[in-house]
């Protein structure tokens, strides 16, 4: 036999872990000894739109998404209950969710440490996450993307990863059940949160984490154009920070002291920027204008970052007061 | 030279008892910047030696902290191991590439010029020269660094296999590894409708 095939299994299977999961499965071809090889490699990540060499028309070819669902449950048999690293999986509609969420469990039961999930289902497919997976005690880094709105279902009694250190989020909308505040105790060791859009819930906003280093956090109110009443940051080891949400009317506790990097972006609606930018002086008694001087404690809290970013609107906002407050 | 050779506990002691020596010991660090000269260097590896024999005959010996890459050999040291470590599984010219590979790749303490970053910059350059050699030779390696457990040449070995086979379809992969391919043609059919999603039609 030629060298490569008679490499012991565990060095066969390191090597083809450096390919991606297609990649891998071509090997299937090569002899007897490589069919199921590939199968070995504690790694999987799937995705059904990646060709070898892409072709118009491929995705839609009968019984080719079935072919995929069917490879999928295939290569997880051929796992059996090994256990498996890192899980990705990126797929749209055509694919069967009750498939999807089967896969999920499966890798979660084998111990998964890092899921990487991009599941675009549209709303009408009324999909939901598998509740397995907010109770896992085996993942460390958990990422959502997806070009639809993300419901996290369960409310935070139902959730628990103790071991989770990263969490990404990365979709249209994302809907918490709770508060941000209630839900950060649910990730004990948590030491990156990112969320691209979390849709606003309550007007008091605290973010307060002993282990969290880096905190990428943007806030809409798709429904309600409104500014929050309090955000607290008390996050003491925090190193970087990217922010944006309405200006808000108190910044009660700002404690970020390590704090590094800031990217700051803070919104007033069109109202509010005229009533800052009239020049008359009645703007010092106008109590929205007074109100949005809280942003100087925010302000004082991050003194000692290195490297600082505003947008156009925090500028406007924030540092006029800085001339007539400092 | 003269100040590295004393033994630590010389320095030290007169470091108590001569003020002008002392004087001298200063103005020697004020210019060379080390708080003792040579003393540095004095921590830096233990001395111990670890001699390794190939299974062809050929010895080698090599500092303690080299031997360590190997989960292997480490792992014989702890568990008291003194003498000359037989490897039944390896040849000498195996060996001395990895040994190579190995010096290289012990972690230096001290103060250095660079950070980190160029550091590895640097490594990763070393280490892509390094690799370039023949195809008997990186299955040796590979099995060398699988059986001593050495695991950044092993993932280094792996890495650079799977590049050949990576963008290839499986009959040029063939023809690169010399893989006789032994599916009769049903079987052929049959794994490729297992994997139809993986493969490109006109493979």
């Amino acid at each position: 036999m030629d060298p490569l095939s008679s490499l012991p299994d565990e060095v066969g299977s390191h090597i083809l872990s450096f390919l991606s999961t297609k990649e891998a499965a071509s090997t299937s071809l090569l002899s007897k000894r490589w069919r199921n090889l590939f199968a070995l490699v504690p790694n999987l990540d799937i995705d059904d739109s990646v060709f070898l060499h892409p072709e118009k028309g491929k995705r839609e070819r009968d019984g080719i998404l079935e072919s995929f669902m069917d490879f999928v449950d295939r290569v997880l048999a051929l796992q059996g209950d090994s256990p498996i690293n890192k899980f990705s999986l990126k797929c749209k509609d055509g694919v069967d969710s009750d498939r999807v969420n089967s896969w999920i469990c499966k890798v979660l039961q084998r111990g998964v440490s890092e899921l990487d999930l991009s599941i675009d289902f549209p709303a009408y497919y009324y999909y939901t996450l598998p509740e397995e997976m907010f109770v896992s005690c085996t993942l460390v880094k958990l990422k959502l993307t997806s070009g639809f709105d993300i419901h996290w279902w369960p409310g935070c009694e139902d959730i628990s990863l103790p071991l989770l250190k990263s969490l990404c989020i990365c979709s249209r909308r994302i809907f918490f059940e709770d508060e941000i505040e209630s839900l950060l105790p649910c990730f004990p060791v948590l030491e990156e949160l990112q969320i691209d859009s979390m849709e606003r819930k309550g007007l008091d906003v605290t973010v307060s984490s002993e282990t969290l280093t880096k905190l990428t956090f943007f806030v809409v109110s798709t429904k309600t154009y409104r500014n929050p009443k309090s955000v607290c940051f008390d996050t003491p080891n925090l190193i970087s920070l990217s922010y944006s949400d309405f200006v808000a009317w108190d910044y009660p506790l700002v404690n970020m002291e390590k704090l590094v990097e800031a990217r700051l972006a803070l919104r007033a609606n069109d109202d509010q920027i005229k009533r800052v930018r009239a020049p008359n002086n009645d703007s010092l008694e106008d109590d929205v204008v007074l109100r949005f001087g809280n942003v100087v404690k925010l302000m004082n809290g991050i003194q000692n970052v290195q490297e600082l970013h505003l947008c156009p609107d925090t500028l406007e906002v924030g540092f006029l007061f800085f001339f007539f407050l400092a | 030279a003269f100040v590295e050779n004393i033994p630590e506990i010389y320095i030290l002691s007169l470091l108590f008892f001569s003020p002008h020596f002392l004087y001298l010991l200063i103005s020697v660090s004020v210019l060379t910047m080390d708080p003792i000269p040579g003393l540095s260097k004095l921590t830096v590896s233990s001395s111990k030696k670890i001699v390794l024999n190939c299974s062809d005959g050929k010895s080698f010996e090599i500092d303690e902290a080299v031997a360590r890459k190997s989960k292997l050999i480490a792992d014989m040291i702890e568990s008291g191991c003194d003498g000359p470590i037989p490897l039944q599984n390896v040849t000498g010219k195996t060996l001395e590439k990895v040994i190579e590979y190995c010096k290289r790749h012990v972690v230096e303490f001290g103060p250095s010029d660079e950070d980190d970053e160029e550091a590895a910059e640097k490594l990763a350059i070393w280490d892509a020269e390094f690799i370039k050699v023949d195809e008997e030779t990186i299955f040796h390696l590979i099995l060398a660094a699988n059986y001593l457990n050495i695991e950044g040449l092993l993932s280094l070995t792996c890495k650079t296999v799977a590049d050949y086979i990576k963008d290839k379809t499986p009959e040029e992969v063939r023809q690169i590894f010399g893989i006789e391919n032994d599916y009769t043609p049903e079987e052929e059919e049959a794994v490729r409708k297992e994997n139809v999603w993986a493969f490109d039609p006109n493979q």
